[in-house]
């Protein structure tokens, strides 16, 4: 019974990610495909750990935290790119952030 | 009686998990439907943190009480997402406002423009792209007329809330 229920679980975050991709290939601008860009991610390491339970296996939780965290770096250079054309700034103009 | 806690943690974490992924599934639903980046980085932002954040306290639970072992990643992954999901929907709603990404048609009020305003020159605006398609948003404020609907999908949602864009604009500024 519990398996079921993970399993659902599992089936809904998959409808979830399917949506955030119906916008990434479909968002006017690039602000709309680096939001569900960064959702997908967010939804992916949520996936892992659900499939990580399902299995019953430890393995899986190192994932967890790697895919939140490039997700995380992807959607920061993404949108520091986006705003000033790069993604490091060069010492000597840090005076806005 | 052991037994009992162990099945009661068992569900509860199982149920946190549904919880979440229901959450997840609001979240895609709002990416989907809203009108506008800033109002979709809302949906993001906010249902798809809380929504990670139940799947993952569940799959905590369910491994202390199924496995006996508490996961020290697990933890240390809640903490990390509930640091930097709203950093990352914060940065990214304005690096597209600076972009000059336009706001929704329905949008009554820009706060952010008239903070610029009032600042003055003092600061310079920061240069958006040279395109004259987009609408920077802070100029679109001041005017007259509302943006024109850029996305001929939205028509159903836009023509609800014109005319009381209308009404409520002028009320504001009167």
């Amino acid at each position: 019974m519990m398996q079921t229920l993970l399993l659902l679980a599992m089936i809904l975050l998959a409808l979830a990610i399917s949506g955030c991709l119906y916008r990434v290939l479909k968002g006017p601008s690039i602000a709309d495909r680096i939001a569900a860009l960064d959702t997908i991610g967010v939804n992916v390491a949520a996936e892992v750990a659900v499939a990580g339970a399902y299995t019953r296996s430890t393995a899986y939780f190192e994932l967890v935290l790697l895919i939140g965290i490039l997700a995380f770096l992807g959607t920061v250079a993404l949108a520091r790119y986006m705003e000033r054309g790069r993604v490091l700034d060069a010492p000597d103009d840090s005076t806005d952030g | 009686m052991l037994q009992t806690i162990q099945l009661t943690v068992e569900w509860l974490s199982v149920l946190l998990i549904l919880l979440g992924a229901l959450l997840s599934v609001f979240s895609a639903f709002g990416m989907i439907r809203l009108p506008d980046v800033y109002l979709r980085s809302h949906a993001a932002t906010k249902s798809s943190t809380l929504g990670v954040l139940c799947v993952l306290t569940g799959v905590f639970l369910y491994f202390a009480s199924v496995m006996q072992t508490a996961s020290m990643n697990i933890l240390l992954g809640i903490v990390f997402f509930f640091i930097t999901a709203p950093v990352a929907g914060h940065l990214n709603g304005r690096a597209a406002y600076r972009t000059g990404v336009p706001l929704w048609t329905g949008s009554v009020r820009d706060e952010l423009a008239e903070a610029v305003q009032e600042a003055g020159a003092s600061e310079p605006q920061p240069p958006g792209p040279e395109d004259s398609s987009m609408v920077q948003p802070g100029k679109v404020s001041s005017e007259e007329h509302p943006i024109q609907p850029s996305r001929s999908e939205q028509a159903g949602l836009q023509e609800s809330t014109v005319e009381d864009q209308h009404g409520r604009s002028d009320g504001e500024k009167g």
